[in-house]
């Protein structure tokens, strides 16, 4: 069985970086679609099938924040297991986001296999 | 902070471009600055438990190179917006890293968006020789990365 994942940065280099680790990483990938942010990302859930959504915090129009929350309102996206990827290195700031609903957090950057690991915690077995 | 940021900032510099990017760097050697010009420097100021600026300096080559790098492309193919793109990332994590590396996970850190600008020679050359300086070369390219506290 292969995963659809969304990933969220509105760098496009931090996406590539992301989707390259994310194919290196031994998990089972099927589509990847990219959003430059949280507007883009949720057009984008309501028409694609997203087993796990990759996202970053920090981004223009909608920010990764926003992106959680809004999700979290709709009872089908809050099914979605969100891994947020970003430089943020503060413990407080990374608390927080978990009591938000994400679901697991890691900071740039980052080799496949901890991306994996992530992602096994997240994708059911 | 008393001892120089200088080894911690290598450091960070070293593992995210070969963490990033799969990107091995080499070792510092003396540059002359205006043979390798034209220059770019990238600034990105933070605040919250600490103020200051994290200022990243390459040449415009390496930046292409950077990019053609991580997204497997042609450099000559690399246009400049792009190749901008890759640098402010690459600030964007060695900022956060380097911050945390110095201060711990506990304080936090608000980051702006980082600002690119040509840079001026005598700029670069501050740069290169400040002990708050991070510096290694890639493919022949140096990059340079410096904390600068408010």
């Amino acid at each position: 069985m292969a995963f659809n994942f969304l990933v969220v940065d509105d760098s496009e280099t931090a996406r590539a970086v992301v989707v390259k680790i994310l194919r290196l990483s031994g998990v089972a990938v099927g589509e990847v679609h990219e959003a430059s942010n949280g507007v883009e990302a949720l057009q984008l859930l309501e028409v694609e099938p997203i087993d796990a959504l990759l996202t970053d915090i920090n981004m223009p129009e909608m920010n990764g924040a926003e992106l959680i929350a809004t999700m979290q309102q709709d009872e089908r996206l809050a099914a979605i297991p969100v891994l947020v990827i970003s430089t943020e290195g503060s413990q407080t700031r990374v608390e927080h986001l978990l009591q938000e609903g994400v679901r697991a957090y890691l900071r740039k950057p980052f080799p496949p296999e901890k991306l994996r690991e992530a992602l096994e915690g997240l994708l059911p077995q | 902070m008393s001892e120089s940021s200088g080894p911690i900032i290598d450091r960070v510099l070293i593992n995210v471009l070969e963490t990033m990017a799969f990107i091995f760097a080499d070792p510092w050697e003396e540059i002359e600055v205006e043979e390798l010009a034209p220059w770019l420097a990238v600034r990105l100021r933070f605040h919250g438990h600490g103020e200051g600026q994290v200022v990243l300096a390459t040449t415009n080559r390496c930046a292409r190179m950077l990019r053609a790098e991580v997204l497997g492309q042609d450099a000559d193919e690399v246009t400049d917006a792009a190749a901008e793109d890759t640098v402010r990332e690459l600030l964007n994590v060695i900022c956060g890293n380097i911050l945390t590396e110095l201060y711990g996970s506990v304080p936090v850190f608000n980051l702006e968006v980082p600002e690119i600008r040509p840079a001026e020679c005598d700029e670069i050359a501050g740069l290169a020789e400040s002990p708050e300086s991070g510096k290694v070369f890639i493919d022949g390219e140096p990059i340079i990365v410096a904390l600068q506290p408010a």
